[in-house]
């Protein structure tokens, strides 16, 4: 009995984790993963250093005209990565051009410019989870180069990406731990020309906070970083923490107050709120779905706490387990099956099996996966997975995927509607 | 899952992910790649991954799917030289911890690099159930379902490896 008291104590021991992964092989993966999303939207992350063109642009501030001569306008920076609709948006009006460069240590970040609106971009922007088209964005350009005057690493150099900077717009008043370019559905683009780091932020359309007071923050990392700032919770200030060390430049985001929008900027709130708690909620204008997979393993509770994962499953969570114990017949009694989006799928050499389907004929809903066959069937099972996909569908309406092996192999995909009294 | 998830994912789950890719194929450079395409495949993977409820046994589901597709590609003469690779360097690693260590806590690790090395001589069905147990800290309810066996097939090779793992640690469990 000692002894299996001394085992199970010795094997927690020896086998807890400890070596840690290497942070340039995480480095690497999201290098990569971006590249390969790139590549799937027909949209380089990485340009090629070209020749700067010769007929620069200079910017309309005279009293920075010194500077400017030497950075692409926003404009530039936007057809540089082929976004013609975007640098249109950059001459436009309604952009704004900003001039201002901030030092911290051997680095110079300078904001460019920034512009809101819908379908400015030509490159569709989607929330993979949800497959849902996120139009309305605000696009932030700035470059970041070396304090010294050295080039910055090429996207194609060995140490590119080595230094690592986190480009997000602030709200006043919100968190930033919270509420940063992560939560905003953030993205960017970013290329390198004449040792000038030039990259485009994009989140959410951020022009209904204009009232409030914006910020952009660009702190050294990949991530946002609390400790880069201080959040004074009573005045909602954001500022630099001077003790930081690295980079933590914060500039306030001009933008046009007329475009404010309480209502709008409450619901938006609202929305990331529910989102950030978990809870998947229709959000307050409609777009958005949140999507669960009702099987025994994404619903375990790892802790035991029962009631903590309750309240952390959120709506469709909750609809998921409800569904999850649910039978071919349970379904075909309690949801409708969509005949026209019945698939046959095949499975792959590596045991994967993909499909996409629209669930509303204009295309404003839809789903697609793969799916690893393995993963969802008992060896040599065939007849129905209990493993079934929730898709929102708005309101109270969900789309149920569920998968069917067939004694041929292949798998069958049916999608029945359920609508929640 | 957009490239800022990815981040959020690796930072939550990049550690266990890694000691799991370590484990399996008790070779650096082999875990570097295998943990690598974990994360890549879980990307591909979507929004099918359901990563803000349970991407722990998803991830280790992916990692455990790769590692058997690429394990038939390698020369078991490969694997072995690997496993050496792994416990020299682990026994390297414990060198270097041992310089600043008091008497006991050196016997302590000793021990503990035991306890790695048994375990990695293993069987792979029992091996992998360890590891998952001890290292990830799954129920046997959640092995089963990233193992695709019946609960009950996951307590008996517990049991079972529990009763190699005795035997071969006997000497060092007395001794304690």
């Amino acid at each position: 009995m000692k002894n299996d008291k001394n085992l199970e104590q010795l094997l927690q021991q020896a086998l807890s984790p400890e070596e840690e992964p290497d942070y340039w092989l995480n480095q690497k993966i999201l290098r990569k993963a971006k590249e390969r999303e790139m590549m799937n939207k027909q949209y380089r992350k990485k340009m090629p250093a070209i020749a700067i063109s010769a007929a620069v642009v200079l910017s309309i501030s005279s009293l920075t005209a010194v500077a400017a001569w030497k950075y692409l306008t926003p404009d530039q920076v936007a057809e540089e990565v082929k976004d013609q609709g975007l640098a249109a948006a950059f001459q436009s009006q309604d952009a704004v051009s900003i001039q201002e460069s901030q030092e911290y240590g051997n680095y110079k970040i300078t904001l460019l410019g920034v512009v809101s609106g819908k379908n400015l971009s030509q490159y569709v922007n989607s929330d993979d989870a949800a497959g849902d088209i996120r139009d309305d964005r605000t696009y932030v350009v700035t470059a970041i180069e070396n304090a010294d005057g050295s080039p910055r690493p090429g996207t194609r150099d060995d140490d590119y990406g080595k230094d690592p900077f986190f480009v997000s717009p602030l709200i006043k008043g919100q968190n930033p731990s919270l509420y940063n370019a992560l939560t905003m559905s953030g993205g960017y683009s970013e290329f390198v020309q004449d040792g000038i780091q030039y990259r485009i932020t994009e989140t959410d359309n951020i022009e209904v906070f204009a009232d409030r007071g914006l910020y952009l923050a660009v702190n050294s990392g990949t991530f946002y970083d609390s400790d880069a700032y201080l959040f004074e919770e009573a005045t909602g200030e954001i500022a630099r923490n001077e003790a930081f060390e690295g980079v933590n430049a914060l500039f306030q985001l001009p933008l046009d107050e007329k475009k404010a929008d309480r209502e709008k900027a409450d619901a938006y709130i609202r929305r990331l709120e529910k989102e950030l708690a978990g809870a998947e909620d229709e959000p307050a204008d409609g777009d958005g779905v949140g999507d669960g997979f009702a099987d025994g393993n994404s619903l375990e509770d790892k802790s035991g706490d029962e009631n903590g994962t309750e309240q952390n499953l959120g709506k469709y969570g909750l609809l998921a387990k409800e569904i999850e114990g649910w039978t071919q017949k349970d379904l075909e009694q309690k949801a409708e099956l969509l005949d026209d989006l019945t698939q046959t799928l095949t499975v792959d050499e590596e045991g994967y099996f993909s499909y996409s389907y629209q669930m509303e004929a204009d295309g404003t809903r839809s789903s697609s996966g793969t799916i690893l066959a393995e993963s969802i069937f008992k060896e040599d099972q065939v007849g129905m997975s209990e493993s079934k996909y929730i898709v929102g569908g708005g309101g109270k309406k969900v789309y149920i995927e569920t998968f069917t092996r067939e004694e041929d192999g292949t798998i069958t995909l049916k999608v029945y509607q359920y609508q929640k009294d | 899952m957009n490239d800022m998830q990815l981040l959020q994912c690796i930072n939550e789950h990049g550690k266990s992910v890694y000691a799991f890719c370590r484990q399996l194929t008790q070779n650096k450079q082999e875990a570097e790649e295998l943990y690598q395409d974990t994360f890549l495949k879980a990307v591909e993977l979507k929004g099918k991954m359901d990563w803000e409820k349970n991407p722990g046994s998803y991830l280790i589901s992916i990692a455990l799917r790769i590692w058997k597709n690429k394990k038939r590609k390698y020369a078991w003469r490969k694997r072995i030289a690997g496993m050496e690779e792994y416990i020299e360097e682990a026994a390297g690693m414990e060198a270097a911890r041992q310089e600043a260590s008091t008497e006991e806590i050196f016997f302590q690790r000793e021990l503990q690099r035991q306890v790695r090395e048994a375990v990695a001589k293993l069987d792979d069905k029992y091996r992998i159930p360890v590891y998952l147990y001890y290292s990830q800290q799954f129920s046997t309810e959640q092995i089963g379902g990233i193992l695709k066996l019946p609960q009950g097939t996951v307590k008996s090779r517990l049991h079972k490896a529990r009763k190699l793992l005795r035997k071969e640690l006997e000497v060092v469990l007395d001794e304690k």
